[in-house]
């Protein structure tokens, strides 16, 4: 075992650093106000070549891999959640395209969405389910050589901004398969965004899919294995979150350290308390356990393992984890802290989201459980 | 960084998991129930290399680092808690030996320790103080070239095999000495036991220094400056007990695994029941977070780095998820798992003792801060 960082590790790190203090920081309050998707910073990242950190050279990544990726969202999670996600939610996209896209659509697509010229959204789920694939409604009828795609999405991430979808639609067979769906097509329908507690920035908003014309062509992956390259996409996406959590969580034991050295009470400073101490060392605790563990479940995949159940099992420890920590850091902040002019509370909110998105804690102890239990 | 573990670290895991199954699983509810010091799995240990894994070969040990010594740690823990528990408190010793020794006592001490041969304990705690240095009433006096050493101390394990005692003691300067004593010295006695809720047969007693005469060159590092080798070497005892967590809580898991998928509830397996997944799921991943943290902090010291704020935060971690880790273990098993004929209940009693010993989680948590306010 060898848990230090490389020197290419270390110089990712730092870049992401200033990039994320410099650039990113100084938006994130507005960006969590507004609820706008930051396309500026979002190309910033492209060009920064940060959605292609886990891919080979030959597909214009750099080989940094999953680990390179948790080191750098975690530093601009630090900053923003939001921000941090869209690089890896746009890492994870480009790396479904990678492993599932033929190579025609590889050619078309990969360089523009790693380049952050283009962005895609991924569209699976619905108003009436969330992670029960076998209950999506959305239809994929074949008429001669094209798809007919119907039906309705809700929380897709990148909506306002994407020329791509991934849609996944029950095709005839009644089975689920995945399409690459241009947004500019007669029928594709962003509407109004959600308005979120926390993440916001992502554009999450919902589409409405009326009788799209998809040529054949556009099935991405195999007919019908659309429910695969959904469980490989997830778990991708479940690795970002937990990622994310380790920013935010550190961002909120920052915050707290500088705050309790700052404010006094009984004339001393609250950290000579030792019940704001027990605060402190129970967040930095957690949150240096929820470390390793990530990043050795993003180590796993740059290995070229499946990490369905890693990933279930990050997420779900590293999302209480941030829940908990910001929870801390608000009682250390006290009144001052639920005001919206301090950060801590969008931390609170942010942090919450993650316990939700990507799969409810709740599904990820059922993955979880199923593969102790019943092991595949 | 790289996950994987080297074909040595495996080989010891490997090893360790062997021992563990075959030696020390078909005794560790016998060793529970009488509370009796397994003299023969200490001896065990010692001959495979156990009780010296971190250490150099040139002083008795095997050179496999500190992520091989918690891989060995971590599988017999799973077996019997004392047993590894036995393994880590022996280390604490051998590292402050290892840091502050010289070269006469690194061969004199270290080496017969790491080899196997000499167990060692640890005499800090008193009656009267627990964490508190200045609090220490045992005295080093020195007189006629040798220091005459008096005093009690409590909760001392391994007290009734140990060979060796890193002896902790005001000099006349008032200052915190440390000593290697020879247990067999005039004057050291070994009184009653301590008899505890869980970890039992660490042989965990008082022990009586009565005038004992130790020489100068016995005297662990400067004078006056034992409370440095006390930090030092106890993070490492920090590390041995999140590692023994980490070890419980798995053993805990495995257990509830079984159980779930044999005992039945209105016609089908308890495994099946959403309560059940919801525990058993909680259990795995606060285990995984606990492992990965441990194995890190000792690759930190096989770098040779200071591990006093890690081994704290892996310490106050490891400890607070065997407990919950186990407690939701009993909650899978009901009934059956409060009956002594089956080994969870064990591991309950025995997960409680690592938020208490080597330092409550408390004295951890006012460490840790002190580092993030530094």
């Amino acid at each position: 075992m060898d848990f230090s960082f490389s020197e290419q590790e270390k110089m990712l790190q730092r870049s992401a650093r200033e990039f994320a203090q410099s650039r990113v920081k100084p938006q994130a309050g507005e960006i969590d106000r507004s609820a706008k998707f930051p396309l500026e910073l979002a190309k910033e990242m492209g060009s920064l070549g940060y959605y292609s950190l886990p891919f080979p050279p030959e597909h214009g990544g750099s080989g940094a891999g999953y680990t390179g990726l948790a080191l750098v969202v975690e530093q601009i999670c630090q900053a923003s959640l939001a921000v941090g996600a869209i690089a890896a939610l746009g890492a994870s996209i480009g790396g479904t395209l990678l492993q599932f896209g033929n190579e025609e659509q590889k050619r078309r697509f990969l360089i523009p969405l790693i380049n952050g010229d283009m962005f895609c959204c991924w569209a699976f789920t619905e108003p009436a389910t969330g992670s029960n694939p076998k209950a999506i409604a959305t239809q994929a009828v074949l008429q001669g050589d094209d798809y007919l795609i119907s039906g309705e999405k809700s929380f897709i991430s990148f909506a306002p901004v994407a020329s791509l979808a991934i849609v996944f639609a029950k095709d005839e067979t009644g089975r689920v398969s995945a399409f690459l769906v241009d947004t500019s097509f007669p029928g594709f329908t962003v509407g109004e965004p959600h308005d979120f507690m926390g993440a916001r920035g992502l554009g999450s908003s919902p589409l409405y899919l009326s009788e799209i014309r998809v040529p054949k062509e556009s099935l991405l992956g195999e007919k019908g294995k659309g429910y695969h390259l959904l469980l490989e996409g997830a778990s991708m996406e479940r690795l970002s979150v937990a990622i994310a959590c380790l920013g935010v969580a550190q961002a909120a034991i920052d915050l707290s350290i500088d705050y309790a050295k700052q404010r006094t009470a009984y004339d001393q400073a609250i950290a000579q308390m030792p019940t704001i101490q027990w605060l402190l060392a129970e967040m930095a605790s957690r949150l240096e356990a929820s470390r390793w563990l990530v990043y050795r479940t993003a180590f796993l995949r740059d290995q070229g393992k499946s990490i369905q159940w890693e990933t279930a099992v990050a997420k779900l420890f590293a999302s209480q984890m941030a829940v908990d920590v910001t929870r801390m850091a608000m009682q250390i902040h006290g009144a001052y802290g639920t005001e919206k002019t301090l950060p801590v509370e969008r931390l609170y909110r942010d942090a919450k989201m993650t316990e939700i998105i990507v799969g409810v804690s709740e599904i990820q102890r059922v993955i979880i459980a199923a593969q102790l239990l019943w092991p595949r | 960084m790289d996950f994987n573990l080297s074909e040595q670290e495996k080989m010891v895991q490997r090893t360790a998991r062997e021992f563990a199954l075959k030696s020390v699983l078909p005794r560790a509810t016998d060793i529970d129930h009488r509370g009796e010091f397994p003299v023969d799995l200490a001896e065990e240990m010692g001959r495979l290399g156990f009780r010296g894994l971190p250490y150099p070969e040139q002083y008795g040990g095997i050179g496999a680092g500190y992520t091989s010594y918690a891989l060995a740690m971590e599988q017999i823990s799973g077996a019997s808690m004392t047993v590894g528990a036995i393994m880590a408190i022996n280390t604490v010793p051998e590292e402050a030996l290892l840091c502050f020794g010289s070269e006469e006592q690194k061969r004199g001490f270290l080496f017969p320790l790491a080899k196997g041969n000499k167990l060692a304990c640890i005499a800090f705690t008193e009656a009267e103080t627990g964490s508190d240095p200045a609090a220490i009433t045992t005295t080093a006096r020195w007189s006629d070239n040798t220091y005459i050493i008096t005093g009690q101390k409590h909760f001392v394990a391994l007290a009734p095999a140990a060979n060796l005692a890193l002896l902790f003691a005001k000099d006349d300067t008032k200052r915190l000495s440390a000593f290697i004593l020879d247990t067999s010295s005039p004057g050291f006695v070994l009184r009653e036991p301590c008899p505890t809720m869980g970890l039992k047969g660490l042989g965990t007693s008082v022990i009586y220094l009565d005038e004992v005469v130790v020489p100068p060159e016995n005297l662990l590092g400067e004078k006056g400056k034992g409370f440095d080798v006390l930090l030092t070497a106890i993070s490492l005892g920090r590390l041995g007990v999140a590692v023994e967590g980490v070890g419980v809580a798995q053993a805990a898991l495995e257990l509830s695994l079984d159980y779930a998928q044999q005992h039945k509830a209105r016609g089908k397996p308890i495994a099946q029941m959403p309560t059940i997944q919801w525990i058993l799921a909680e259990m795995a991943s606060r285990i995984e977070a606990g492992r990965w943290l441990a194995y890190q902090t000792a690759f930190l010291r096989n770098q040779g780095e200071d591990i006093r704020k890690e081994s704290a935060i892996a310490k106050l971690f490891c400890s607070q998820m065997a407990v919950e880790v186990t407690r939701l273990g009993m909650q899978v098993h009901g009934s059956y798992g409060c009956m002594e004929s089956l080994p969870i209940e064990r591991l309950y009693r025995d997960a409680k003792i690592s938020e208490i010993y080597v330092g409550v989680s408390e004295m951890q948590r006012a460490i840790i801060a002190a580092y993030l306010l530094e």
